[in-house]
């Protein structure tokens, strides 16, 4: 079906792909800092900030822009196995496979014995999740400066602990990315939407709509994705039964975006 | 595919909850609204019945209706003033602020107008007098209204009366030592026909014999001598004496006023 809200619907899919990361001014700033802060010889950067303010997109991007030129390492889900993720290291960064268990101790020898002139950036996603001990020894291993590290990490009380008690001393930059505000979303959703050619669309979200989904959403971007996925939904569903409701392509109605929040769990009804 | 029927009825509720605040504020709002508007309306209520029943406000609305009644009294005797017969009217308008000059010209005319003459100056004369007091019932009705706003000024016109009777009794005062002086009959008729009418007929008496000795031929003067007489109770020596004058003058006058006295008309 080639409707413009099938199309438009595709466009707000929950997925991380470099492609579908919008330039708004904020974010370029925050993406051209860690980009130069890379560059920097810093031993670890902390990205971190509530979930769905594009963490994962900000580092699929920095990976998609960073790998042609820079030794960059991009591992979006976390390797829990200690064994495992010095192994998947030793591999990916030093060509280096070993098939018994690999240590701490065998894992710091590899990296000595490397020469290196680049020193390889490794993005560890979703950090959260990994173990009190393996962070310890991460943070062990860019004290040695042979492996550059950039963590995103959810900003929750527990995180902030970890961030604070056991990389104080050598996160030298720390990125926080923050919910978009009114004027960010709307440029966010409009762009999105005319990227995929749906201008048709982009151009039914007027300021009241923004704001509407904004009281929802709070600027989130995962919120707004999934919101707006559903809204689009609902449009198909009343497109294929077009007897039920007649349908106004030159704005978003209210009843749409909250029966889209009722759907989704952001209002309960 | 998404249950549109199942997802407007959760919207429906929605709505209904969104709006359900709102609705209970206004209620609640228009219902303190109306209590405090019903229990600022008792309390005035409540204040004016106060107030009505304060013994203050009774004593004052006696007061108006007093002065009311005062006044309602007062138009009521000025409507008679406008009725009472001509001597009547005379008597009034000398008791008012009249200079005493000037009852030397009323003199006269009261003469006159015992004699009943169809004289057109009297009828004048009267006419003005009306007028007179026409004016003076108009002013009173001014102060009238200005009474009803002020209990006061009504109580001070009581005095007012009193000053106006010494004004007349100096006036007779001042006649008579005028009359001392020139021996006018003129004046002695007057201080004569003032004492008749105040009630003291042996000084009229005196006056009216004083009056007839200097001049035998005035009318008036014979007639208030045989009137005191009869007030004296000599009633048969006021018809000797009205008859002794008929004879020398046949007054029509004295002819009336001797009927009259025969008949006991006149007591």
């Amino acid at each position: 079906m080639n409707s413009i809200f099938v199309n438009s619907k595709n466009v707000f899919l929950d997925t991380v792909n470099s492609k579908d990361y919008v330039q708004l001014d904020r974010v370029s700033t925050i993406y051209q800092s860690l980009k130069d802060s890379i560059k920097k010889p810093l031993k670890m950067i902390l990205l971190y900030g509530k979930p769905g303010t594009g963490k994962s997109m900000f580092l699929t991007k920095l990976h998609h822009d960073l790998c042609e030129s820079s030794n960059i390492y991009l591992y979006q889900t976390p390797i829990l196995d200690e064994s495992e993720f010095y192994k998947t290291l030793a591999q990916d960064i030093f060509q280096t496979k070993y098939n018994d268990t690999l240590n701490f101790t065998q894992f710091m020898k590899i990296v000595k014995n490397q020469e290196n002139q680049e020193i390889p950036v490794v993005l560890l996603d979703e950090a959260q999740l990994y173990s009190e001990l393996l962070m310890e020894k991460i943070r062990l291993l860019s004290d040695t400066r042979s492996i550059k590290f950039v963590i995103s990490l959810h900003k929750t009380e527990r995180e902030d602990l970890i961030a604070k008690e056991h990389f104080q001393t050598r996160i030298w930059e720390t990125i926080e990315l923050e919910n978009a505000s009114k004027a960010e979303l709307k440029i966010y959703i409009q762009k999105k939407l005319m990227k995929a050619n749906c201008f048709d669309t982009a151009n039914m979200f007027s300021t009241h709509t923004v704001k509407k989904i904004y009281k929802l959403t709070h600027g989130n971007y995962r919120d707004t994705n999934k919101l707006l996925y559903t809204l689009f939904d609902i449009y198909t569903t009343y497109e294929q039964h077009s007897n039920i409701y007649p349908l106004n392509t030159t704005k978003v109605p209210n009843k749409f975006v909250e029966m889209a929040a009722i759907h989704t769990g952001l209002i309960h009804a | 595919m998404l249950n549109i029927h199942e997802l407007e009825k959760q919207w429906k509720i929605y709505k209904i909850k969104s709006y359900l605040p709102y609705a209970l504020i206004i209620v609640s709002l228009s219902i303190i609204a109306l209590i405090t508007y019903i229990f600022y309306d008792t309390q005035t209520k409540t204040r004016l019945q106060h107030i009505k029943k304060s013994p203050t406000v009774k004593h004052v609305q006696v007061n108006i209706k007093k002065i009311k009644a005062r006044d309602t009294n007062k138009t009521i005797i000025q409507l008679k003033a406008k009725k009472i017969s001509k001597p009547k009217l005379q008597t009034e308008k000398q008791d008012k602020l009249l200079p005493s000059m000037n009852f030397m010209k009323n003199i006269q005319h009261e003469a006159q107008i015992y004699t009943h003459s169809s004289d057109p100056i009297k009828e004048k004369t009267t006419k003005r007098i009306r007028k007179k007091i026409k004016k003076k019932t108009s002013t009173n009705t001014i102060e009238d209204v200005r009474i009803k706003e002020v209990p006061k000024i009504h109580k001070e016109q009581k005095p007012d009366i009193t000053i106006e009777r010494k004004e007349t009794q100096n006036d007779i005062m001042d006649i008579i030592k005028r009359f001392k002086k020139n021996n006018n009959p003129a004046l002695s008729l007057f201080v004569a026909k003032k004492y008749y009418e105040l009630g003291k007929y042996e000084q009229s008496y005196n006056y009216a014999l004083i009056t007839n000795q200097i001049n035998s031929n005035i009318e008036a003067s014979w007639i208030i001598f045989a009137k005191s007489l009869v007030k004296l109770n000599k009633k048969n020596k006021a018809i000797f004496t009205l008859r002794e004058y008929i004879k020398s003058s046949h007054s029509s006058n004295a002819e009336l006023l001797l009927n009259e006295i025969k008949s006991g008309k006149f007591k």
